[in-house]
């Protein structure tokens, strides 16, 4: 198992109201000029700034960074959402992500029906699902609760169960996105211990977080994204000291007025 | 544990391909969608997707009454006539009209799994067959009622159905993709679809019109539900709509094919 990105760029368009629309595409060539206006309003955003990552087996990766500093396109590349404008991702491995609680999860559903949703979603047969259904609702610790609709569920107790899916069925990656934080500590704890069997079976985990605790808990090494671009990728102790530099160090002239 | 180790590289050229055959693969996955749709339609509903079947029941009764006195055909045959056409115009123009939205409708999953797109596209043919089946009933009633003979060559509807079926596929892909990047096509749509039923025989019937008008030669529609029509209706294989429809499937299949091939990994981003 690894993950290799090589110069990775990822460009964001931006539709306004202008570019949906197709009246405003056909009008110019229609009226029969104004080659000018031409530029289709399309702003882009460049969300991944030439990243080149190398992830080998049994490494525990935290993506950490400010808010827009790139953490979640980064991991929809690596999960496969994306493909990147431009650069290379080659992943060899089974990936197993679990981006975002609420979009997963059909909340009409019950938990129960949830766990087949989001097992056929990975392309899982009904019987493995069955087979691994008491492993997750213990883990969940949803209790009677798995057979609700999820829309009763708190944010937590969505947390867990999603957490719980992404991580049953042995996949070779798995990719997280800072949800995970939503869970209470017993949770938190519990997530950490399953996550560390996950992990010793050479498997990768990677997790966006801004909480620095849970990325010392469950990495081992980090990726310091700002504005898009990497930053520093190494060791997790090393990665979150030269982060907290960043954060300390005086930003411009602003604050010193006082 | 059997260890699974499968090669995956997203730059790969081939994700066009791979959305295809995968999102048939994982036919559970869409089989369930299409279901849950149908299941939440029940839901707090005393008659759920019921009322489909109810609301076509009259409406055949309604037009087949007041249509078979002004087009001066005998309800008896009439009735049957309109109940079968409403029964293919309906599945059609839902597929259709849905389609626009397939893609919007699954968007919180493409941006947060790594998903079949086509996946989308075939819960929504799901979901309206479904229905389809739902509405039977009235067809069936009709025909019944109307003591109608149906004979051996209305099991030519089956074959009918799957080359239709494989029609809609494409259509709807094809549509999806367009509305997805262009939203005000989802209104141009709905419009034709509304100019489509009024230009296509499905209240009227073909027999009314001069032979060999291009209003039918030209008009897809019409030969998709010829597909299915024909056999139970008139007791004939349509061969001229079997080749237009393979025609349809092999050309709109091909674009279709080419454009998906083209932007598959764009529509993330359109999202």
């Amino acid at each position: 198992m690894s993950i290799s990105l090589s110069n990775v760029t990822v460009e964001l368009p931006i539709f306004s109201a202008n570019a949906r629309s197709l009246r405003k595409r056909l009008t110019p060539t229609a009226v029969g000029g104004s080659l000018m206006s031409r530029g289709d309003n399309k702003v882009i955003i460049r969300a991944l700034n030439n990243v080149s990552l190398k992830i080998k087996d049994g490494e525990r990766v935290a993506l950490i960074g400010p808010n827009g500093a790139g953490k979640t396109t980064l991991l929809k590349v690596l999960s496969g959402v994306y493909a990147p404008t431009r650069g290379n991702v080659a992943i060899s491995g089974e990936v197993s992500s679990a981006l975002n609680t609420s979009l997963g999860l059909d909340i009409e559903l019950t938990g129960r029906e949830n766990i087949y949703l989001l097992g056929y979603y990975r392309g899982i047969s009904r019987p493995v699902i069955t087979k691994a259904l008491e492993d997750i609702i213990e883990t969940a610790e949803l209790g009677q609760f798995i057979d609700l609709p999820v829309n009763t569920y708190s944010a937590g107790m969505q947390g867990r169960l999603t957490f719980a899916v992404a991580t049953a069925f042995e996949p070779d990656i798995l990719i997280m996105d800072e949800w995970l934080a939503a869970g209470d500590s017993r949770f938190v704890a519990k997530a950490s211990e399953r996550t560390a069997r996950f992990v010793s079976k050479a498997r990768i985990l990677i997790l966006a977080s801004h909480s620095l605790s849970i990325v010392r808990n469950f990495c081992s090494h980090a990726a310091f994204l700002n504005s898009g671009s990497l930053v520093t990728y190494g060791p997790v102790e090393d990665v979150i000291s030269a982060y907290e530099n960043q954060l300390n160090a005086p930003s411009p002239p602003v604050a010193a007025t006082a | 544990m059997v260890q699974k180790s499968r090669q995956m590289d997203i730059s790969e050229k081939h994700i066009a391909a791979w959305d295809f055959t995968t999102g048939i693969l994982r036919w559970r996955l869409w089989a369930y969608l299409g279901v849950q749709d149908i299941r939440q339609r029940y839901r707090r509903s005393s008659l759920g997707p019921l009322w489909l079947t109810l609301g076509l029941g009259v409406t055949i009764l309604g037009i087949g009454l007041l249509y078979s006195q002004i087009l001066k055909t005998p309800p008896g045959t009439f009735i049957p006539f309109i109940a079968i056409s409403l029964l293919a115009w309906n599945f059609l123009s839902t597929v259709v009209t849905e389609s626009t939205t397939a893609f919007q409708a699954g968007a919180g999953l493409i941006s947060s799994v790594r998903v079949p797109y086509t996946t989308f596209v075939l819960r929504c043919l799901v979901r309206n067959l479904i229905v389809a089946a739902h509405c039977i009933i009235p067809v069936v009633i009709a025909f019944v009622y109307y003591k109608y003979p149906v004979d051996v060559v209305a099991l030519a509807a089956l074959p009918g159905l799957v080359l239709m079926l494989l029609n809609m596929y494409w259509l709807a892909l094809c549509l999806a993709m367009v509305c997805l990047r262009y939203r005000d096509v989802a209104q141009i749509v709905i419009y034709a679809m509304q100019l489509a039923l009024f230009v296509t025989p499905i209240i009227w019937q073909p027999s009314q019109l001069r032979a060999g008008t291009p209003f039918l030669a030209f008009n897809p529609i019409y030969h998709l539900i010829e597909l299915i029509r024909a056999p139970i209706f008139e007791h004939r294989v349509p061969l001229a709509s079997y080749q237009f429809s393979a025609i349809m499937l092999v050309v709109g299949g091909a674009i279709t094919a080419l454009v998906f091939n083209r932007f598959r990994r764009d529509l993330a981003y359109w999202i």
